[in-house]
């Protein structure tokens, strides 16, 4: 069965394939950056790399959760971005009913500046 | 004169005998005997008595005459006076005596009379000059009478109202002892507050120090309060570490595939104990924030009761000081209330001493009212008197008048 990385927001469960991570880390400290697009929270550095800090609430129209912030690291080819979850992270096999976040659609929602409600 | 009177008589008596004898051996009728004898009686009684009146009245005559001259007015005329010893020349000489006199006292008394004159006059005018005295005399004692009998209402009302004061001096000395016992009684009452006061502000003073001492202790549990959150807080952060690492187990483990199934399920089972832990950690952590909470309530709380002490203690000690204060304040006031209570005894004494004096005075006054209204009635009655004396000088000048006038019909020279 499919493992995900689970948190709960305020008006739901959301969850991202363990695939499609690379990692995740306490939130630490991110640079705003003037101008960015919607749902660009700013800059961050991983591992020596600056990373791109997305606004996961933001961009799936939600509310932050209970729980610490973390930043969860996309796999390739979004390495280069990570999610900034205000929410309790855990491991679970695919829960039924939960909101699997495909990268792609949040990139798009990015692009496009919309936000991206996905479907449950 | 009687030796004369003696011998007439006996001479005659002789003759009547001598006739009564001879006349009957001479005449033998009885009738014309009788006749004879009546006869011879008559006629000798008649030579005797004419011989004897006019050896008597002549000498008599001649007193008449001079006591005529005399009464004319002259009595410069010398009186005829006789060397005979008899009761006629010595009755000239007792009247030439007694004109010599009479010339005297004439002469002393026209003398008198013109001094009478001279003084009346002067009397007159001094009577008149004393009248007028009087009379002014008269009217200044009815002046004097007006004057003290207003002085004696005045004095009667100054004594009136005198007698107001001494009574409003007695409520007021009646007031001070009020205000002096009153002042007593505040005193000890300030005492016994200031006193209070004292002790309050030592058992605030305590009471402070007791919840300083708490307050610390309070800071000290806060304190490893905080010590504890501060763990709590690391373990909760090892324990965050720890679920992620987990977490980051699982996703490589993911990735690995099939063959880190394993590692997979050994990081599951760390991230639960992780999760395990950083569930206990934030039951500490609530529990930590709890006591936190409580002693920051309990701090602040102290804090509070400190500050309160600390405010009650200044309140206490300004208390105190005003206590200190109205003290001395009421025991000045209670010294001057017995000033002023010993002050208004002395003025009420005085007033008294004044009011009896003034009623004193007012009697005098009185008395000096009734005095002078009698002395103004005496120079009334004086002047009277000396209007009467001034009619009785003008009476005497005028009887001197009259008297020199009689005087005067006398000529002495």
């Amino acid at each position: 069965m499919e493992r995900r990385l689970v948190f709960s927001l305020a008006s739901g469960s959301y969850g991202l394939r363990l695939e499609a991570i690379s990692g995740v880390a306490e939130l630490s400290s991110f640079r705003p950056v003037p101008g960015a697009p919607r749902g660009v929270l700013g800059l961050t550095e991983w591992g020596g790399r600056p990373l791109t800090v997305l606004d996961l609430p933001g961009l799936i129209d939600e509310q932050p959760g209970k729980g610490d912030p973390s930043l969860v690291r996309l796999a390739a080819p979004f390495d280069h971005l990570a999610l900034y979850v205000p929410a309790s992270l855990r491991v679970e096999e695919a829960p039924p009913g939960g909101t699997l976040l495909e990268p792609t659609e949040l990139v798009e929602a990015v692009a496009t500046g919309r936000t991206r409600v996905p479907a449950p | 004169m009687q030796k004369k009177l003696a011998a007439w008589f006996l001479t005659v008596a002789m003759l009547y005998t001598i006739v009564g004898v001879a006349v009957p051996r001479l005449q033998a009728d009885p009738f014309w005997s009788t006749v004879l004898i009546v006869s011879s009686d008559v006629v000798i009684g008649l030579g005797a008595a004419w011989l004897v009146s006019h050896v008597l009245t002549r000498r008599l005559r001649d007193l008449a005459a001079s006591a005529t001259v005399i009464s004319r007015g002259d009595l410069t005329r010398p009186v005829v006076q006789s060397e005979a010893r008899d009761e006629a020349a010595e009755l000239a000489r007792s009247f030439a005596t007694m004109v010599e006199s009479l010339l005297n006292v004439v002469v002393e008394v026209r003398s008198t009379s013109s001094r009478i004159h001279e003084s009346a006059l002067a009397l007159s005018a001094t009577s008149e000059e004393m009248n007028a005295a009087t009379e002014e005399i008269a009217a200044a004692a009815q002046a004097i009478a007006l004057g003290a009998e207003r002085q004696a209402e005045q004095v009667s009302e100054t004594s009136a109202i005198t007698r107001d004061l001494t009574r409003s001096v007695e409520d007021v000395a009646s007031s001070a002892r009020e205000v002096h016992g009153a002042a007593r009684e505040a005193t000890q009452r300030a005492a016994a507050g200031a006193e209070d006061a004292r002790r309050a502000a030592d058992g605030i003073g305590a009471l402070a120090d007791t919840i300083a001492s708490a307050a610390a202790a309070v800071e000290g549990f806060r304190l490893k309060s905080e010590e504890i959150g501060k763990i709590v807080a690391f373990i909760r952060s090892l324990s965050q570490q720890t679920h992620l690492l987990a977490i980051n187990a699982a996703i490589e483990s993911a990735r690995a595939g099939e063959e880190a199934r394993g590692f997979g399920v050994v990081a599951e089972e760390v991230r639960r104990i992780a999760d395990d832990v950083s569930g206990f950690a934030q039951q500490i952590s609530s529990l930590s924030d709890e006591i936190h909470q409580g002693s920051n309530e309990v701090a602040a709380g102290i804090r509070r009761s400190v500050g309160a002490a600390d405010a009650a203690r200044d309140l206490v000690e300004r208390a105190s000081g005003s206590f200190e204060g109205i003290l001395s304040s009421i025991r000045g006031t209670e010294t001057r209330s017995a000033e002023i209570s010993r002050l208004t005894e002395t003025q009420r004494g005085a007033a008294e001493h004044v009011a009896r004096s003034l009623e004193q005075i007012s009697r005098i006054a009185e008395q000096n009212a009734t005095g002078t209204e009698e002395t103004s009635s005496a120079t009334v009655e004086q002047t009277a008197s000396m209007q009467e004396m001034a009619a009785s000088v003008h009476a005497l000048a005028r009887t001197s008048d009259h008297l020199k006038e009689l005087i005067s019909l006398f000529k002495v020279g």
